[in-house]
């Protein structure tokens, strides 16, 4: 969907908006009292999903694991397909499948036979035990459980390969929060259970990156190196969820990758853990703190020219390495980048929405750009978020023209229907939930963030580190040319 | 293939391989076993499919806020959701006054909804929540409709129970609620169509050339409106039998309206459809539509040489089995595995007598099982759902999703649709470029292939008919004639299959004891129930030797790997 009339400066952009034709004959428009999600108990269009997913997705990025869903079997398979739909790669997570009886007599008999079946079938590793909400609202005594279910894997497998079997147990009831907390209690329940003894410090470091795709985790491993600092990445998701189509394959199919258990074991040992999403991770950070004392780094996601820096330099202090020349000479590059198309982001006004720690991080890029954020949008309420949107908004107060609106923890309909009242929007950052708001009002949406299940390859590209922002930047700026320009306005570039 | 050593005793029911005319039938419709990576749902999903595309009335989640992101894409398509969006609070303290709220707010949002739906979670179910009560109160201010639909995740086996409870809520509050109550007389209902990617479309395409229309399909078009003129109509279509029966039958004791059970997949499936309501209405025409639809569906024909004698695999949701084996048969293609993840006897039933023996029947098929079966019978063409497609992509076999992502497959346009679609999937460069012949070419030792040719430059005949078949050795470095074998009748023979069938394929056999590859341009039933297939690539192919012995020794290769 193309604007259908140009915008050229000197004409008020409010003039040359297309007066929209109501969905249905009987289209009423809203009542106004209505559309904050504050006065509402009805969410309309959700912006975030359950805490089960973020475990799962956490689970999945460590070498040879494979989640355990103690739930009914949707809980897996819209995990499943979820999975499939963004990253293009097969996903294997196992269903306690909670029938009629077990929602009346629990879920003990399901998380031994399943334990067992699983190990039968697949020798997985580690086993990432996810509940659900039915399992905590029905009080399921997981630790126990499982207990007996290691009980009855020894029996049937011998003590030995039993013990050779990690299980971890993740506490993710849904209605608690959403899937970043849910990726936030994954990093603690698998450092607390594996991570268990400090005995020989290492100079190596921790990086929990957080719900970032492949391509931004392979970014932040091209960083480390480029630094030359060893480092472990908790919930490596960046060969297990990107693998390469090479057969022959081993039996079962296991993707290549992921986070060894005996990495995560001895990050108890690290130097320092940098979680680089406060929402998703941070809680492993600061138990790892708490703990052994190792000092944590919480954010800020590094997203941008500032963000990357901070990144850079605190681990250039922590473990006393130089920040070499190539990485200078790739914040170059992205400087020179957003010069050159300065003329086409500047004071553009771009609506932000997403996870609170992906769209933080955009918003400082945006403002870097020169770009106005008009609509920031997070559906997971925090205050972290709110705490940080305001410094960041303090820092560029320069360059807004009023206020932007901070939504911190609404719903897609109500960020909807606040863009519909806005003079004028140029851009939609957020993921693939937002093309039918980018339909709506005709701006265009640069996808980013988490989920995008519409378009190819976005989980492969960077948006962390100096080269991702450059390649978000092309992407933003070709978006606006695409859309403001007609072909021969651009001749000339 | 699967030993049943290697599944769960729960599970060795569930695997059969059709053997001689009878067929022998998978346990089915058990619940599913714990700790398997399965490919079914739960009911609550079932019941979205079903009711999902409903476009004129609200659909309202009471749970939490995954079970609302989750129910909005089905189908491929995003739809609104509304949504409690249960909180800790709610779990401890109830959430009957927040559903209610909800749902007065909901209208206000979206007054022009004609009712609203409110579905049932697991959390909500377990919270105990009185979905029916509340729907009630909210109904007699709000004015509108207001439907539980009581679906919990975690009732029923699968996704299919969800879907009976959609289809008990249609017909309690939707079906047949308009007062005009004389039939319309071209009117039909399709029952089970979900207008996948235009499927819809091209079926009415072809009920308009019969002359009649279509009142409602559930839920592929299925408005309020529609559906409560639903009971005029003078016929039920039914399309998937697991969605659409228990629509008919409680349509048939209501209302009368008879029932026909067909499917529009696949080029005869089609011409009987049309045929058998054609009788019904006694209408003239139907033969030129058939026609018609012949020259249409003829257009299939260059993608039918591609598909010819490959292997095919098909895993589906239920009932789809039977109609979709019969419809890749006539692709001329080989059904090796059928399946389903929650169909019922009668879905077996049906599947198992379309398909040839040596078939293998699986229910519920975990992932496990589906690899064991890639990797073991290497199938050419895999064909099911998304979340199966990115493991056997990996493992080298090319995948079709069905539900399809880009063309309707329904109807005769549908049938070429589907040819090109599989045609352009089968044999396509990237699975050389990723090297799953690399295995192949691992494949040391000689293995002799017999080819069926008179004239030893082109593939030629008939196994059965066969009067010589030239013996070629082949390796990675190359192919090499050795001999010459003669049937017995050879001479005399005038290329017409033997009288004594049987008797002539068990000599011809005997001579090729061995062979690890046969090439011929077609062979019987008989033929590939004698042979053993764990060991001997049976290849129907038309065309030169050389391309025919590559395309064997590739096989060979897989099959190895």
């Amino acid at each position: 969907m193309r604007l259908r009339e140009i915008s050229i400066d000197g004409i008020p952009y409010d003039r040359l908006r297309v007066e929209k034709i109501p969905a249905a004959p009987e289209y009423v428009p809203r009542d106004p009292e209505l559309v904050p999600a504050s006065n509402r108990s009805v969410v309309v269009n959700p912006n975030r999903i359950c805490m089960p997913i973020g475990a799962m997705w956490a689970v999945l990025g460590v070498h040879r694991a494979i989640p355990f869903v103690q739930g009914a079997q949707g809980c897996t398979t819209y995990a499943r397909y979820t999975f499939c739909r963004i990253f293009k790669e097969p996903a294997t997570i196992a269903t306690a499948s909670f029938h009629e009886d077990a929602a009346v007599f629990g879920g003990r008999q399901n998380v031994i036979e399943g334990v067992r079946n699983l190990v039968v079938r697949y020798w997985p590793e580690v086993i990432g035990v996810v509940t659900t909400c039915s399992s905590e609202i029905m009080g399921d005594d997981m630790v126990s459980f499982l207990k007996e279910a290691r009980a009855r894997l020894s029996k049937e497998i011998g003590e030995e390969k039993t013990e050779e079997i990690a299980i971890v147990l993740i506490n993710t009831p849904s209605f608690a929060g959403s899937h970043v907390e849910g990726y936030d209690r994954a990093s603690r329940a698998f450092l607390e259970s594996l991570a268990t003894t400090r005995d020989v410090p290492s100079e190596q470091v921790n990086i929990i990156p957080g719900m970032l795709y492949p391509g931004d985790i392979r970014e932040i491993k091209h960083l480390l190196r480029e630094m030359g600092v060893e480092g472990t990445v908790l919930f490596d998701i960046s060969d297990t969820l990107d693998a390469p189509l090479n057969p022959p394959q081993e039996i079962p199919y296991y993707p290549p990758g992921g986070t060894p258990l005996a990495g995560i074991r001895q990050m108890a040992n690290a130097r320092a853990t940098f979680a680089l999403q406060p929402h998703a991770g941070g809680s492993g950070a600061r138990y790892l703190e708490r703990k052994y004392g190792i000092p944590a780094f919480i954010g800020p996601v590094p997203i941008g020219v500032a963000a990357t820096d901070a990144f850079l330099e605190n681990l250039s202090r922590v473990t006393g390495r130089e920040i070499p020349s190539s990485l200078h000479e790739e914040r170059g590059r992205l400087v020179d980048a957003m010069a050159d198309t300065l003329h086409h982001t500047m004071m553009k006004r771009v609506a932000i929405f997403g996870d609170p720690d992906v769209v933080t991080g955009v918003t400082r890029f945006a403002c870097e750009l020169g770009m106005t954020p008009v609509a920031v949008s997070t559906g997971t309420p925090s205050k972290i978020f709110a705490r940080e949107i305001e410094s960041i908004l303090a820092e560029y107060k320069e360059i807004f023209l009023d206020e932007p609106k901070v939504f911190n923890g609404g719903d897609l309909f109500e960020f909807e229907e606040y863009l519909k009242t806005i003079p004028r929007l140029d851009l939609i950052l957020g993921h693939s939930k937002g093309i039918d708001i980018s339909r709506e009002l005709e701006v265009p949406l640069v996808r980013v963030g988490f989920p995008i299940y519409d378009r190819f390859g976005y989980q492969k590209k960077p948006v962390v580190g100096y080269r991702g922002a450059e390649l978000l930047l092309y992407e933003i700026v070709n978006e606006i040319l695409d859309y403001r320009y007609p072909d021969d306005r651009t001749q000339q570039l | 293939m699967l030993g049943a050593g290697k599944l769960l005793p729960e599970r060795r029911g569930h695997v059969v391989t059709k053997s001689g005319k009878e067929t022998v039938l998978p346990e089915c419709g058990r619940p599913t076993v714990p700790g398997i990576i399965s490919e079914r749902s739960c009911a609550f999903y079932g019941a979205r499919w079903m009711l999902a595309a409903i476009p004129d009335v609200i659909h309202l989640v009471h749970g939490p806020a995954g079970c609302a992101y989750y129910g909005s894409n089905v189908r491929r398509k995003s739809y609104r959701v509304f949504s409690t969006q249960l909180e800790e609070r709610d779990i401890v303290f109830g959430a009957g006054e927040k559903l209610y709220r909800a749902i007065l707010e909901a209208v206000a949002c979206r007054p022009c909804a004609r009712a609203v739906l409110v579905y049932a979670t697991c959390a909500s179910g377990l919270i105990g929540d009185d979905l029916t009560a509340i729907c009630r109160r909210s109904a007699r201010v709000t004015r509108l409709p207001v439907v539980p639909v009581n679906a919990p995740g975690f009732c029923g086996y699968s996704q299919a129970a969800g879907q009976d409870i959609a289809a008990g809520v249609l017909l309690e509050y939707f079906i047949g609620t308009g007062k005009a109550r004389e039939p319309i007389p071209n009117g039909v209902n399709l029952l089970g169509e979900f207008d996948v990617m235009g499927d819809l479309g091209e079926i009415e395409r072809l009920l308009q050339q019969l002359g009649l229309s279509i009142i409602c399909s559930f839920s592929g078009r299925a408005t309020t409106t529609a559906m409560a003129e639903a009971h005029r109509a003078r016929l039920n279509i039914i399309h998937c039998r697991r969605t659409g029966q228990k629509l008919a039958d409680a349509m048939q004791e209501r209302f009368g309206i008879p029932q026909l059970k067909v499917s529009f997949f696949g080029f005869e499936e089609t011409v009987s459809a049309l045929r058998s309501i054609g009788k019904f209405f006694g209408l003239a025409g139907v033969e030129e539509i058939v026609e018609r639809g012949r020259r249409e569906a003829g257009e299939a024909a260059p993608f039918l040489r591609k598909l010819a004698g490959k292997r095919v695999a098909l895993f589906f949701g239920a009932s789809r089995m039977g109609s979709m084996a019969k419809a890749f048969a006539e692709l001329g293609m080989d059904v090796v595995m059928i399946g389903s993840q929650f169909g019922c006897q009668g879905d077996y039933r049906d599947a198992g007598t379309r398909v040839r023996a040596g078939t293998v029947l699986i229910d519920d098929a975990p992932e496990k099982e589906l690899e064991e079966f890639i990797r073991s019978r290497r199938p050419h063409l895999f064909v099911g759902g998304t979340k199966e497609k990115y493991l056997a992509t990996k493992l080298g076999v090319p995948f079709l999703v069905f539900p399809q992502e880009m063309s309707p497959f329904a109807g005769f346009r549908g049938f070429v649709n589907l040819a090109r679609e599989a045609a352009g999937l089968v044999g396509a460069p990237v699975w050389r470029l990723a090297g799953c012949e690399k295995e192949v070419s691992q494949m040391n030792e000689k293995a002799r292939v017999a080819v069926a040719s008179s004239d030893g430059i082109t593939v030629n005949r008939h196994f059965g008919s066969a009067e010589q078949f030239l013996i070629f050795e082949i390796d990675k470095s190359g192919v090499c004639l050795t001999e010459i074998r003669k049937t017995r009748q050879s001479g005399s023979n005038s290329g017409e299959p033997d009288s004594c069938v049987k008797d002539g394929i068990r000599e011809r056999l005997s001579l090729l004891p061995d062979c690890r590859g046969i090439i011929c341009l077609r062979a019987g039933h008989c033929v590939r129930d004698l042979i053993d297939k764990e060991k001997i690539v049976l290849l129907e192919t038309a065309g030169d030797i050389a391309s025919a012995l590559r395309e064997c020794y590739r096989t060979l290769l897989t099959a190895e790997g």
